[in-house]
């Protein structure tokens, strides 16, 4: 875990020092939000994962393509992006908390189930959720977190026809290197080159979780985690991930809504979940009125 | 005698063949052109829509236009792997009397999209890879400039007047308003989702952009460099990409590659008026000069439709290269 976390914070003052200037809070450094709504600041959060297992460092990569590509966006309509980071001396827990109190608007990671009672509090920034390891089943609105990877039910074959050829499906994810319409060739590509490496589910729910916070700030043109709480959960609440079809929030489970991939031994990828394009008969407008009803009320 | 009369012949022979030779050469002249992104090619076309000839390339074409005159057509050229450098990279200049290119162009990396600038001294083009726009002198052939715009840039547009130049973002949702003079970016405007196309209407006052994921076509005020308005097409479900305008600036044309349709936008109402059947996935569009005729280039069907604006119906359906992309209709007599 520790190594981990640190590895997204080396990842982080890289990109601050070499590649792009992109404003870091020094560790444990108290932000001041200056000038709102013209910032935007992030907590990011330890992505937990073994030793032998990469799926930490694919998120945390895909947090800094997508935070990197979030400032130059932003700075086209006069936005800053800042990135919080807890001080290494805290443990687990401890940073999480302290990461959930200084970010005034969103924390994106993983958080673990222990810290989850303190984003029950009032004023609490918003959660984007990028652990799914075990993916377990969303619908749970107690940690009012937006989850953008798919939960087992989701990627559980729907029809008969769906679990017969289940078989020859290797897994289901919400993306894979070998997409390529729909700006998911470019995307790939970028990925590839800045850091080598096939570009994941994990790193793709990393870059689109800042990619989705900026777009809601910008169009709602306000950092009030309040705000784009009721923007997410409303019909307007639709992103674009590279999938070819809106992405939004389901306001019952705050599950994204996406396609989801079969990749087969054959060699095929196959869709195996289509959201419906127009999902307007089944949303609340405004503000959802569900069992995850924004916070602020 | 025999020189008097010998006189006399050639001056009949050049009475009598002379209009024959010129009508000839105008017959053999392109209206349309079509890039071919599936196999390297161009298709050349008559105003009645015959293929006259197709034109071999070396790289994969996309953007695609004609020169003022109507002699020349220049043309995007890139690799069939995106973001990556190569030296098939380029706008080509082709001579369509000679039928060959005559000249590439440098326009930055992994040129998609292009715009020509009305005096036809700059074009800018959209750089995918380096999320910038790079302004090349004509007459040099050297890139000028090298503007930074959104992520992902694509669709660019000059005004009529060629004083601005806008060039869509695809990952940034943005529009970004260049300067075609200073060469500087003066603006940038958020649009719906993804946007692809974009065009001005001919009298210079809005701007249109096609937002593929959004399902819109937004309308900008060119004069104030803001978005004044969002017309939603197909319920959202169309995917639109390529834009044609009438000449009289009152309605768009908006090829809608996922329904395999055409919509039309009347822009005094700002609403969605009509859709017109065509082939599979259309993507790039055309209008005739008249404004009688519209082509659309169907990536999916390997063909173009050529539609009769009034009757709002396919006129006819013509075979060209594979997966064609790009459409133009030369924009003088040629």
């Amino acid at each position: 875990m520790t190594g981990n976390f640190r590895s997204v914070q080396l990842s982080f003052a890289l990109t601050c020092l070499v590649a792009l200037p992109v404003p870091l809070a020094a560790a444990g450094q108290t932000v001041e939000v200056r000038s709102p709504p013209h910032r935007l600041v992030i907590g990011m959060l330890a992505l937990r994962s073994s030793p032998d297992d990469s799926s930490g460092e694919s998120s945390s990569n895909g947090l800094t393509l997508g935070i990197e590509e979030a400032q130059r966006t932003g700075r086209l309509f006069g936005w800053e992006i800042v990135v919080v980071l807890p001080p290494d001396s805290l443990p687990t827990i401890e940073a999480q908390r302290y990461l959930i109190a200084s970010t005034p608007t969103a924390i994106v990671g993983d958080l673990t189930r222990s810290a989850l009672p303190d984003l029950r509090r009032t004023i609490a920034p918003l959660y984007l959720d990028l652990g799914s390891a075990p993916r377990r089943p969303h619908g749970e609105c107690g940690d009012r977190a937006f989850r953008l990877l798919p939960s087992n039910r989701s990627a559980q074959p729907s029809t008969k026809a769906d679990t017969e050829i289940t078989t020859d499906r290797l897994s289901v994810v919400a993306w894979h290197p070998a997409l390529e319409r729909f700006g998911a060739a470019q995307l790939n590509e970028r990925y590839r080159k800045r850091f080598g490496t096939n570009m994941d589910e994990r790193a793709w729910a990393g870059w689109l979780s800042i990619k989705v916070l900026l777009d809601a700030a910008l169009r709602t043109g306000t950092s009030d985690h309040c705000t784009l709480e009721r923007f997410f959960l409303s019909a307007t609440g639709r992103f674009d991930g590279h999938k070819g079809v809106p992405l939004f929030f389901d306001p019952q489970t705050r599950e994204l809504v996406q396609p989801l991939y079969a990749p087969r031994r054959s060699g095929e990828l196959e869709m195996v979940s289509v959201p419906p394009s127009n999902d307007a008969t089944s949303r609340v407008p405004g503000m959802g009125g569900t069992r995850c009803a924004p916070t602020c009320g | 005698m025999t020189t008097r009369l010998g006189a006399i012949a050639l001056v009949a022979r050049a009475v009598l063949f002379q209009p024959v030779f010129a009508q000839l050469g105008s017959v053999s002249m392109p209206y349309a052109v079509v890039s071919n992104e599936g196999s390297h090619d161009i298709s050349l076309l008559s105003e009645s829509g015959d293929l006259l000839y197709t034109l071999r390339l070396p790289s994969r074409p996309r953007g695609i236009a004609f020169s003022k005159d109507g002699r020349r057509v220049f043309v995007a050229l890139s690799d069939d792997r995106p973001n990556t450098e190569a030296t098939g990279d380029a706008i080509a200049e082709v001579d369509l009397q000679a039928r060959r290119i005559v000249r590439r162009i440098s326009a930055g990396t992994d040129p998609e999209t292009f715009a020509i600038t009305p005096d036809e001294r700059t074009l800018f083009s959209s750089n995918e890879d380096a999320g910038t726009a790079s302004a090349t002198d004509l007459r040099t052939g050297k890139v000028s400039a090298t503007l930074v715009v959104g992520i992902e840039p694509e669709g660019v547009a000059a005004s009529p007047d060629g004083r601005w130049v806008y060039v869509t973002a695809e990952t940034s949702n943005s529009v970004s308003m260049i300067d075609a003079k200073t060469k500087r970016v003066v603006a940038n405007v958020l649009v719906d989702a993804r946007p692809r196309g974009v065009v001005f209407t001919p009298n210079g006052r809005m701007a249109l952009v096609s937002a593929e994921i959004g399902g819109t076509l937004s309308i900008i005020d060119v004069r104030s460099h803001s978005l004044s308005d969002a017309v939603t097409l197909q319920q959202g479900r169309g995917k639109p990409v390529g834009i044609a305008v009438s000449p009289d600036s009152k309605f768009a044309f908006v090829a809608n590659g996922a329904t395999h349709s055409v919509s039309v936008v009347d822009l005094i109402a700002r609403k969605e008026i009509a859709t017109i059947p065509v082939g599979k996935r259309p993507w790039g569009i055309a209008i005739s000069r008249d404004g009688r005729s519209l082509y659309t280039a169907n990536g999916g069907s390997d063909d173009i439709s050529i539609i009769d604006v009034a009757t709002r119906r396919v006129r006819s359906t013509v075979k060209v290269g594979a997966k064609p992309w790009g459409i133009a209709v030369a924009r003088g007599k040629n």
